[in-house]
C-alpha cells in the first residue's frame, strides 16, 4: 500500500515538537517527525541521537523537542548506547520489572559520524539485533 | 555463617557480580581483567543470573552500552584494564556527568606504551579527575567486599555517581587467596533493589538525557557533580558501617596500620600495602616505629582526614605506582602533600615512583624507604623529594 502522507499527518499526532532550533527549511525535522509518526500510537520509544546538528538543535538544556525518552552520549556511539538501553529493556522485561506494553528503540545517526567514526559502534548494533 | 573459599581476585570480583545479579553487563576482554566477564558470561549462560550480557566490540562501546542501560533504568556493570579504560575515557566522563551509578571493576595495569600487560596504576590515575568514586583494594577479600558495597554507595540519592573498584593486575587478580564470602541471600538484602527516580524506560514520564549544555547551565551541573563527590565520603562511611555489621569486617576511608605511635610512615594503595605491613612488623620487632596509611578511598580524596592521621609523623614517603611525568611528583604524592598544606600540617615528605609495568616491589625495597625516612628524621634534610624505587641503577642518571 502506498504511503499516504496527508493521511499520516492528519491522523497521527506529532511526537516531535515545534520550537527546536533547526534552521528554517531544513529537511531533517520533518524526517524525524515522520519517523516518530511511524510508531504505533500506544508504543513508547527510546530515541538515541548521535552528536550532530539534529541532536544539538533539538535538546538544548533545559528544553527538548522529543516527547518520547531521548538519550545522547557522544558522536560515534549511538549504536552502542541504544544497544545498552535495549539490553536493559530485555533484561528488565524478562524479570518482570517493567509494566505491560512495548518500547521501541530508534537511533538517529547524526550528520555522517555514524558511518565514519561511528562505524565500529554501528557494528555492535547489528551484532545485537541481527 | 560466611562461606570460606579460595579465589583469585578476578574470581572474587566475578562472584560479587554474580551475587549482585545486575540487569546488564557489557564488557570487552582485556588482560588482566578478561576473566571477570569470562566467568560472568558463564553465569549468564548457565542461567545463574538474570543479566543480559552485551558482548560489545570495544571498551568504548562497553561503557556506551552501560550508559544506555543505566539511563534506561537498569543496574549496569563492566570490567576493564589499562588500554581498555583509555578507550573508554570519553564515555567515562559522560557516565559521571549523566549521574549514572555504573559499577566498574578495574584491574590495574600499565597503560601503553610501550606495551606492557602488568600492574601499575597509570590506568586509574588517567581517570582520577573524571568524577568517578575510586576504591582501592589490597587483597582479593577487599576487592570482593568493595564490590558488594559499590551499589549502595553509588546509587545513594545524595551521590548518584559511577564507581570503580580497583585491584592490582596479576598480583591480586590472578593470585588465589583464602576469602570469606557472604551468603547469596544476605548479599541480596544488603545490596537491595535499584529503583531510579527517573529513567528512559518509564513510559509514564519520558525523559531526555545528555543535552547540549551551554554557558547558561554547564557550570552549575559540574558544581552539582562536585557536591555529589563531597557527599560520597559520608555515604561510604555509613555503608561501610552497615557492611561491618553484616560481616565483622571494618572499612574506613583509609587503613591506619601501626600508625598511631609511628615516627616514620608510608602512604600507598592496593597490594603494596600488604608488603608494607610485613616490613612494618619486622621493623617494629627491631624497635623502629614504622607505620602505614593505606588509601582505600582515593576519590573522593579524604584530604582532611589524612592530614590529621599523619600530623604526628616525623617523615613520610608517598608511594605512587604511576609517574605523572610532570617533573614534580606522582598524583598521590601531590594529593597528600597539598591536603596537608591546606590543613596546616607540615611533615617532611618524599615521593617514590615504584612498580611501573609490574616491576616487583620486594620487602627490601620497602625497607629501604623506611631507612631513607629515618635518615631524613636524623639529618632533617631532603635533597630530592621525587625519587624512584627499584629502578635499574644505570637509568637513574
Amino acid at each position: 500500500m502506498a504511503y499516504n502522507l496527508k493521511e499520516v499527518v492528519a491522523n497521527r499526532p506529532s511526537r516531535f515538537t515545534p520550537g527546536h532550533r533547526m534552521c528554517a527549511g531544513c529537511g531533517a525535522p520533518p524526517i524525524a517527525r515522520h519517523i516518530m509518526r511511524a510508531l504505533k500510537p500506544e508504543d513508547h520509544a527510546v530515541v538515541c541521537g548521535a552528536t550532530g546538528c539534529m541532536e544539538v538543535s533539538t535538546f538544548i538544556y533545559p528544553y527538548t523537542a522529543w516527547t518520547d525518552s531521548f538519550i545522547h552520549t557522544a558522536f560515534e556511539c549511538a549504536g552502542a548506547t541504544l544497544a545498552g538501553a535495549e539490553a536493559a529493556y530485555q533484561s528488565m522485561k524478562k524479570q518482570g520489572k517493567l509494566p505491560e506494553g512495548d518500547t521501541k528503540f530508534i537511533a538517529f545517526g547524526g550528520d555522517g559520524g555514524t558511518y565514519d567514526i561511528g562505524l565500529q559502534s554501528l557494528s555492535r548494533c547489528y551484532g545485537t539485533w541481527a | 555463617m560466611s562461606i570460606r573459599e579460595r579465589l583469585s581476585g578476578n574470581e572474587a570480583a566475578a562472584t560479587a557480580m554474580k551475587q549482585i545479579n545486575p540487569d546488564v553487563v557489557a564488557a570487552f576482554p582485556i588482560t588482566p581483567s578478561t576473566e571477570i566477564p569470562q566467568y560472568f558470561s558463564t553465569f549468564v549462560a548457565n542461567g545463574t543470573v538474570d543479566t543480559e550480557f552485551v558482548a560489545v566490540e570495544s571498551e568504548h562501546s562497553a561503557m556506551s552500552a552501560c550508559i544506555g542501560a543505566e539511563a534506561a533504568g537498569a543496574r549496569a556493570m563492566t570490567a576493564t584494564s589499562a588500554n581498555g579504560l583509555s578507550l573508554m575515557w570519553e564515555m567515562i566522563y559522560i557516565a559521571s556527568s549523566l549521574r549514572l551509578p555504573i559499577v566498574l571493576s578495574l584491574v590495574n595495569r600499565a597503560v601503553s606504551g610501550p606495551l606492557n600487560i602488568h600492574c601499575d596504576h597509570s590506568d586509574a590515575m588517567g581517570v582520577r579527575d573524571s568524577g568517578w568514586i575510586m576504591l582501592f583494594s589490597e587483597t582479593n577479600q577487599e576487592a570482593y567486599d568493595n564490590t558488594l558495597m559499590a551499589h549502595r554507595i553509588a546509587e545513594h540519592k545524595d551521590v548518584m555517581l559511577p564507581l570503580m573498584v580497583c585491584q592490582d593486575g596479576f598480583i591480586t587478580s590472578h593470585a588465589i587467596e583464602n576469602i570469606e564470602l557472604v551468603e547469596d541471600d544476605k548479599v541480596k538484602e544488603f545490596v537491595g533493589e535499584y529503583h531510579p527516580e527517573h529513567y528512559l524506560l518509564n513510559k509514564e514520564e519520558p525523559i531526555a538525557v545528555g543535552p547540549l549544555d551551554l554557558q547558561a547551565y554547564l557550570f552549575e551541573h559540574k558544581a552539582q557533580q562536585a557536591t555529589a563527590m563531597k557527599n560520597a565520603k559520608q555515604v561510604i562511611l555509613d555503608v561501610s558501617k552497615d557492611f561491618e555489621k553484616m560481616t565483622g569486617r571494618s572499612y574506613g576511608l583509609f587503613e591506619e596500620y601501626k600508625l598511631e605511635d609511628a615516627e616514620v610512615a608510608i602512604v600507598c594503595m592496593n597490594s603494596t600495602a600488604g608488603t608494607t605491613k610485613f616490613v612494618v612488623d619486622n621493623l617494629r620487632a627491631e624497635g623502629i616505629k614504622a607505620g602505614l596509611l593505606k588509601i582505600r578511598v582515593f576519590r573522593p580524596f579524604p584530604g582532611e582526614e589524612i592530614a590529621k592521621a599523619l600530623s604526628h609523623i616525623k617523615a613520610m614517603a608517598i608511594l605512587d605506582r604511576a609517574d605523572s611525568l610532570n617533573a614534580a611528583g606522582g598524583a598521590l604524592f601531590e594529593d597528600v602533600t597539598s591536603s596537608m598544606y591546606v590543613n596546616n600540617v607540615h611533615v617532611p615528605a618524599i615521593n617514590y615512583v615504584y612498580g611501573i609495568g609490574g616491576r616487583d616491589t620486594k620487602a627490601d625495597d620497602i625497607k629501604s624507604v623506611y631507612m631513607d625516612l629515618l635518615d631524613i628524621v636524623k639529618t632533617n634534610k631532603i635533597d630530592n623529594p621525587y625519587r624512584y624505587l627499584g629502578l635499574r641503577k644505570e637509568a637513574q642518571k
